[in-house]
Order: structure tokens, then C-alpha cells, then sequence
């Protein structure tokens, strides 16, 4: 039963992965399915004594939580809960070679969201300023735009850079509550924010290398997420726990 | 307008931050394709285990134990069972001072580190995440016990994290970081929220978010005060842009 149980949520994993991908059959086997469970026996556990087999009194403490009516199915959501797990771990171990990407492959982009590549986000080290002058320039320019994006933004925008420049989640309850915006309106505020300065970066230095637009992007973050930490701390309402000792 | 002039030099180390964030990257749209919907569940009697309080659950935790959570209160957040290295009893609180570990294999920032330990759950400890836990959090038992030598090693990294520096420690540490954080629309932001928000819900920080709400002095309407919407308006109605566009 186990093993029926183990290799159909294999199967079902495995094959959810190769038609988002577009993985058209070869290359990705699930010969490994009737091993399912025996799979997720060795992915999950921590070690073969029993305390490294705990996983098993996880999957109890949580079916216990539903009640006597809800328990098997609990019990059965929380097996294929580890079973995903165990399926990502299987790919990426066994079909590695498939995720090598080049450094300016276009990555992401799923859900709306914009795409990036590994150089956007590691940039090379050379970009930024050698020296104390071209830093001091290089700050200057920044702060001359974060005043200018400072001026025109909303202030769901400052609420957005300021929770970012303070490390605060943006799906905290807390300032959720207080700001009066949902978690995805903040998320999409913070995006469409990005995006703008992005661009605005663009169209003043078309010339500039990928590196160096990165560098200024990320120095007028910095400077907005001061001066929205000005703006916000003389708000009234904040709550107790935002404010800075 | 042109940025002032900078030196092409190539660092060394960047080669190998871009293949740790290749690696994390290639796990965490695995894990994206892998998500949405759960297959339909049929309960069954297929499964029978019987809890049992074997000699372990006796056993009070001790630093360098490895800790599993019990489930958290909102499932859709937790993403499975979550470990936690237990570094060390604040005995005046009753807590423990826990480090999670990440659900992947290779470390995403600077503030998580790879342990090299074998087991696919213990791989990355997320440092940045450490938090004091109650004990009644976890599920009685210690998974597994890390020896004191590991147990110094975690802390010396610990102490790296939050700053404590020594550069003895850095050199030895440095490849089992994660790449830096550099561009603000990293798609890491997202998982650092998420690891956040799932401790939050093993924790009981969750419930207990909204038992603090008494502590806000009331939130602002449309979260603008009638004057500051009026300057923002004034604001808005623009300025001179600095520089010129292109052509």
C-alpha cells in the first residue's frame, strides 16, 4: 500500500515538473517511481535510528491537530507534502545537467514577474568605483535621483522602500495593518517601483554598461531607504515595535 | 551625462558567487515548477504508525541538538517539516537560541551557510533566521546531536554572522556562505520572506502578531494624514527632472 501510495505521488510530481517545464519525455525517467517511498525514506530522514526518523511523528502531531474524521487525510496531505520535497531533491540531484545556465540567459519571468540574469544580479566587481572621488561622484548622482523619485512618490511607495531599507517583511501583519495595504499591493508597489527607476536609470545613462546601471540603481535604493526612514518616523500611528531605539 | 570613469579589473571571487546563485536558482524554480495544487487526497487505512514515547522524548534538549518543530499552525506557509540547531540555552527565558535549517541544498545569502552535514534537511544552516524559541515548540526528542567540535564551528559562524568578526573564522567560513545580495529585485527577497514568515508560524510569532496589534496607536486613514496628503499632492505636481533625456 505504501509503495503503491509512494509511487503515484512520485509519478504525479515528476510529471507536473516535465509539462511546466516542457520536458517532452527521454531524458527525465521515473523508473525511480515504484521506489517512491523508499525514496522518501532516505530523502527525509536524518539518520536511520529512530529519533532521526521523526519525520514520522510530525506527520502524526499534524494529523492529530484535525480530529478523528480528518486524521487519515491529514495524514495522507502531510506524506505528499514530503514526497515534493523528496522529488525536488531527486531532480536536482539526478537531472543536474539540465539547470546549467549561461550568464546572460533571461531567468524568472514566470507570474508577471520581469526577467534577470546572473550577471544582473551578480554584477562584476570592476563596476563599481575604484577610488574615493569617483565614489563620492558616483553617490552624488544617486542621491541627486533618489530626491527627485523621493518628491514624486506615493506614500504606499515609501511605505514599500522603507519596510525593504528596514528589513521588515512585506507580508508582516503589523504593517499591514497599520499602513491599510495588502501583502500583494505592497509586493506589486515594490515591482512597479523597481521597474520605473530601472528605466528612468536606463533612458539618462543608455551608454553605461549593465554593471554600472546596476550600481546606480542600487545606490538610489539605498539613499530612498533613508530618506523614507526620515518620512516615516514622524508619522504618527507607527507601530511601537518599527521604531528605531 | 557619463558616470565618472572606473577601473576594469576583474575580481576573482565573482565566478564563483554566480555558480553558488546558479546552483540555489536551479532549486528554487524546481521547487516553483513543483508547487501549486495538491493532488487530491483519498483517505485511506493505508498508513498505520503508532506514536510512541520511546527513551529519547525523556530526554531534556542540551546544546548542539537538533531540534524538529512541530507542525505549524498554517500549513500553506511551512512547506514541510522544519529543523532547528539548538545552540544554546537562555536559561533566564526558559528558551533556546535555534538556528534553522533552509529548505535547500545550497546556501542563498551571506547569512546562511552550508554544513556539510548528510542528511538532505540539514544541509544549510539560515544563520540571519536564528531566533530564541520556546522549548514547548518542538516535538520532544532531539533528532540528532551534533558533537561539541561541530557545535563551536556552528557558533564561530553565528558570531561571523551577526558581526562578532574574526578573521580566522572568515577565511576558513567564506565558500560555505551564500553569494552576496546585490540587486534589489533579487528573487531571493521573496524567499527570505518566505523563511521568515515560516519560522514566524513554527514560532507562535505568527498567532502572537496579532495579539501585539494593541500595540499601534491606530492606523492612519487611506494611510495618509490629511496634511501630509496635501504636501504629497504638492509634491506630485512635479518639478524640473535633473539632467537631460537622450535624444
Amino acid at each position: 500500500m505504501l509503495r503503491r501510495f509512494g509511487s503515484a505521488r512520485f509519478s504525479y510530481y515528476v510529471q507536473r515538473y516535465a509539462d511546466r517545464v516542457g520536458h517532452r519525455g527521454g531524458a527525465l525517467r521515473v523508473a525511480e517511481a515504484a521506489d517512491g517511498w523508499n525514496l522518501l525514506e532516505s530523502h527525509v530522514q536524518i539518520s536511520k535510528t529512530r529519533p532521526g526518523k521523526r519525520y514520522k511523528d510530525w506527520l502524526f502531531a499534524r494529523a492529530k491537530r484535525g480530529g478523528p474524521d480528518h486524521f487519515l487525510a491529514l495524514m495522507e496531505s502531510g506524506a505528499t507534502l514530503l514526497m515534493r520535497t523528496v522529488v525536488r531533491i531527486y531532480l536536482r540531484k539526478e537531472h543536474h545537467a539540465r539547470f546549467m545556465a549561461s550568464l546572460q540567459a533571461p531567468r524568472g519571468g514566470t507570474d508577471g514577474e520581469g526577467t534577470y540574469t546572473l550577471e544582473d544580479l551578480i554584477p562584476d566587481a570592476s563596476a563599481h568605483p575604484a577610488d574615493e572621488v569617483s565614489e563620492r561622484e558616483w553617490r552624488e548622482l544617486a542621491i541627486r535621483h533618489a530626491t527627485d523619485f523621493f518628491e514624486t512618490m506615493e506614500f504606499r511607495e515609501v511605505v514599500t522602500l522603507w519596510a525593504r531599507g528596514r528589513g521588515i517583511n512585506l507580508c508582516d501583519r503589523r504593517l499591514l495593518n497599520w499602513a491599510g495595504y495588502s501583502e500583494s499591493a505592497l509586493y506589486k508597489e515594490y515591482r512597479k517601483f523597481l521597474e520605473k527607476m530601472g528605466s528612468v536609470i536606463k533612458k539618462f545613462y543608455p551608454e553605461e554598461s549593465p554593471e554600472a546601471l546596476v550600481r546606480m540603481g542600487v545606490m538610489i535604493h539605498e539613499e530612498l531607504g533613508a530618506m523614507c526612514e526620515k518620512k516615516i518616523s514622524v508619522q504618527k500611528g507607527v507601530p511601537r515595535c518599527f521604531r528605531k531605539a | 551625462m557619463k558616470f565618472p570613469s572606473y577601473n576594469l579589473t576583474r575580481h576573482p571571487g565573482r565566478g564563483r558567487e554566480r555558480e553558488k546563485l546558479a546552483a540555489w536558482l536551479a532549486e528554487r524554480e524546481l521547487d516553483q515548477h513543483l508547487g501549486g495544487d495538491e493532488p487530491p487526497v483519498k483517505a485511506s487505512n493505508m498508513l498505520r504508525y503508532e506514536m510512541q514515547k520511546d527513551r529519547a522524548t525523556s530526554v531534556p534538549f542540551q546544546a548542539g541538538d537538533i531540534a524538529l518543530f512541530k507542525p505549524a499552525t498554517n500549513e500553506s506557509r511551512a512547506w514541510g517539516p522544519v529543523y532547528a540547531f539548538l545552540l544554546e540555552r537562555i536559561a533566564e527565558k526558559g528558551r533556546w537560541l535555534a538556528v534553522p535549517f533552509s529548505r535547500y541544498a545550497m546556501p542563498a545569502v551571506p547569512g546562511e551557510w552550508r554544513t556539510k552535514l548528510s542528511a538532505d534537511a540539514l544541509q544549510v544552516l539560515c544563520i540571519w533566521n536564528a531566533r530564541e524559541v520556546v522549548e514547548r515548540r518542538f516535538l520532544p526528542g532531539a533528532v540528532k546531536h551534533l558533537p561539541d567540535e561541530q557545535r563551536e564551528r556552528i557558533r564561530g559562524v553565528y558570531r561571523e554572522v551577526f558581526g562578532f568578526r574574526d578573521s580566522a573564522t572568515t577565511a576558513s567560513f567564506s565558500d560555505d556562505f551564500g553569494p552576496p545580495l546585490l540587486h534589489p529585485v533579487d528573487p531571493r527577497y521573496a524567499y527570505l520572506d518566505e523563511e521568515r514568515v515560516r519560522l514566524d508560524e513554527h514560532t507562535g510569532e505568527a498567532e502572537a502578531l496579532s495579539e501585539d496589534e494593541s500595540d499601534e496607536e491606530g492606523p492612519l486613514e487611506n494611510g495618509f494624514s490629511p496634511i501630509e496628503k496635501s504636501e504629497w499632492l504638492l509634491a506630485a505636481e512635479g518639478r524640473p527632472k535633473y539632467g537631460k533625456p537622450p535624444d
